[in-house]
């Protein structure tokens, strides 16, 4: 998906007007961490690096033009939350626009500049619950803190627009977080930012399908001892559709667990990306990290690209990382046609059934059909 | 009436010639047993009456049930009356048991012209058999063979036999890998299984299996052909003297 050179400029202009841009309806929001941030990371150039898959330009044009808040909080249960678009006094000290220690995530920082609505939630009980609907191509952005022992289950749902969600789970608390992408007609930028502390539990149940374009991004920064992260997930994408989707998964402390396993489909002329990172710091030691990623294209024009990338620093680790590209098994086809099962519902069966390993959610089973 | 003939099959893999020059013919009501040496070319017969990718008729002729499988796919041959049991099951992670049988069974009855089978009905009959093959119904739960032993995979195909109710049988090696129990359990299967109607092809490298089954006739298949025919006491004479001698020289 290279860009032609001269887009550059363009991009140089365009980075120059979200830095001037100022969402009208938030002067109380101070952006200027964003702002610097952005600065020095640069606008994501669609053909370099992590960003050579998917061309965002079109969604930050977008986002430059919007007016007015959406309000994507559904319901809470036993959770204190507190709207960013209302002018309370809380809400212009609190600090939510900060992403400091994030890394190189343009995105990220324009969503910072940009966003129009969000929340700010914190649960301090066992049973905290909230149910987050789609951006519907707006920018927000959501800050949830699981306090200290509590506990929180997140049911999102997300489309298109360009959402952050920057969640901190402290000592001992559990997040479970289900995020579920059904179809989406326009762009969608998502990241879910995960800061573990000592001893906390961190489960994401992600289920999707493909957009026009979307890229979705996933970084656990892994802060304490004994913190355990379980990752899993899959997506079918097809039609002319468009997934890229990046987990960047940093042991920044030793003794820690994760654990991750996504299967993708892609089929007609379908486009997946998958790139898995796995970064283990020096003074990580007794850390154990396991990622597989398999993918399945079902027609000759799909395409799923997939890169593991590890970076281990340390040598007391027990790590394995592996992505694979292929077809259905033809043992398994074999078998059930030789059972009378039609090959167009063999083939859906085993496509059903390598994504039921991984899909377990009540939200993603009903969005694959499984 | 026929339900299998071959007439001078010769068949390739990839290229490899495996079969060549088999003549055999099963009729309603007989049980065959074929015994051969490891690579004799049995699994690859099993493949070919199948219609599997990758395996090539060369030479001669296959009818199934009196017409020739030629340009029949995989499933049409499935939906004829051809049912294989494979000498080793496969595992299907995310696929039950239960609905793998269930689209089977419907797949044949649609190919009838009935209407899929209820669902209540399904589960009494698929019970029911289980029961016969001393299988827990826990594993009806399970992904199709996963985490099963290898007798209980084997019961398995044996309970698929059951259900599907077959005109012909060719069972690959159900016998290999299993206690004298499950022995006895999956040789019952096969006895409550046959009848006037269908037929059952046995591979397999013990006589002991023929204790349990009766069977009709015994062939011996060494480099892919036939060298050899007779009856029960065909397989005593391999069961002491091995293979030699049989080949052709
Ligand atoms: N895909 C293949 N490519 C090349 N050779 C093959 C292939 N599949 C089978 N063969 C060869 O064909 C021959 C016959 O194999 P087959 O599995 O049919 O033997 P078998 O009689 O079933 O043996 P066993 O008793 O061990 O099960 C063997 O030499 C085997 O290596
Ligand atoms: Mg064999």
């Amino acid at each position: 998906m290279a860009v032609p050179q001269p887009a550059n400029t363009l991009q140089g202009d365009l980075l120059k007007r979200v830095l001037a841009h100022e969402v009208q309806e938030t002067p109380w929001l101070d952006r200027s961490a964003s702002k610097s941030l952005l600065n020095c990371n640069g606008f994501p150039f669609p053909w370099k690096g992590r960003w050579q898959y998917s061309d965002f330009r079109a969604l930050v044009e977008d986002a430059l033009s919007l007016e007015g808040a959406h309000n994507a909080l559904q319901s809470s249960h036993d959770v204190d939350v507190r709207r960013f678009d209302q002018p309370e006094t809380e809400a212009q000290t609190m600090e939510f626009g900060s992403s400091d220690g994030v890394g190189d995530f343009p995105l990220i920082d324009i969503n910072g500049v940009l966003f129009r609505s969000g929340t700010k939630l914190s649960s301090i009980a066992k049973t905290g619950s909230v149910k987050v609907n789609d951006a519907n191509g707006s920018v927000d952005r959501h800050l949830m803190s699981i306090e200290q022992d509590a506990g929180m289950t997140v049911e999102e749902t997300f489309k298109t627009g360009n959402r952050v969600v920057l969640c901190h789970v402290r000592d001992n608390a559990k997040l479970e977080y289900e995020l579920t992408m059904p179809h989406g007609e326009g762009i969608g930028y998502h990241c879910l930012v995960v800061w573990l502390a000592k001893g906390s539990t961190f489960e994401l149940h992600l289920a999707s399908k493909g957009a026009q374009v979307r890229r979705n991004d996933v970084i656990v920064n892994v802060l304490g001892e004994n913190a355990t992260a379980t990752l899993s997930g899959g997506w079918f994408v097809d039609g002319s559709d468009h997934l890229d989707s990046q987990v960047y998964m940093n042991h920044r402390v030793g003794g820690s667990h994760s654990e991750q396993s996504f299967h993708g489909v892609v089929d007609d002329r379908a486009r997946s990306v998958f790139s898995g990172f796995i970064h283990i710091d020096r003074n990580a030691s007794a850390t154990e990290a396991h990622l597989t990623n398999r993918n399945i294209a079902l027609s000759t024009q799909a395409r799923a690209h997939a890169q593991p990338e590890l970076e281990i620093y340390t040598d007391d680790v027990i790590c394995s990382h592996g992505a694979t590209t292929g077809h259905l098994d033809d043992d398994s086809l074999f078998l059930l046609r030789s059972r009378g099962i039609g090959e167009e519902s063999a083939r859906a069966m085993l496509t059903k059934g390598f994504l039921r390993q991984v899909v377990h959610s009540e939200g993603g089973t009903s969005l694959l059909n499984l | 009436m026929k339900l299998l003939e071959l007439r001078g099959l010769a068949a390739s893999v990839d290229e490899k010639q495996i079969l060549n020059g088999i003549d055999l013919t099963v009729n309603a009501g007989e049980v065959h047993a074929i015994m051969g040496p490891n690579g004799s070319g049995k699994s690859t017969l099993s493949n070919i009456l199948g219609g599997r990718d990758g395996y090539t008729v060369t030479e001669g002729e296959i009818e199934l049930m009196g017409a020739p499988v030629n340009g029949m796919s995989v499933e049409e041959r499935a939906l004829t009356g051809l049912f294989l049991g494979f000498q080793h099951p496969i595992e299907i992670p995310g696929v039950t048991n239960m609905e793998f049988l269930k689209v089977a069974i419907d797949s044949h009855r649609i190919s009838l012209g009935e209407e899929e089978m209820n669902t209540r009905d399904f589960m009494v009959q698929v019970r029911d058999i289980s029961k016969r093959l001393e299988l827990s119904t826990e594993f009806l739960k399970r992904f199709v063979n996963v985490g099963f032993s290898g007798g209980e995979k084997k019961r398995n195909e044996i309970l698929q036999l059951m259900l599907l109710q077959p005109r012909l049988a060719f069972l690959d090696e159900t016998d290999s890998g299993l206690d004298v129990d499950a022995l006895q359990v999956v040789a019952r299967g096969i006895n409550e299984f046959r009848s006037d109607e269908n037929g059952v092809v046995l591979v397999t490298h013990y006589q002991r299996l023929l204790n349990y089954v009766n069977v009709d006739f015994v062939h011996i298949m060494i480099n892919g052909t036939i060298v050899k025919s007779g009856d029960a006491q065909l397989a005593h004479e391999v069961e002491t003297h091995g293979y030699t001698g049989l080949g052709e020289a």
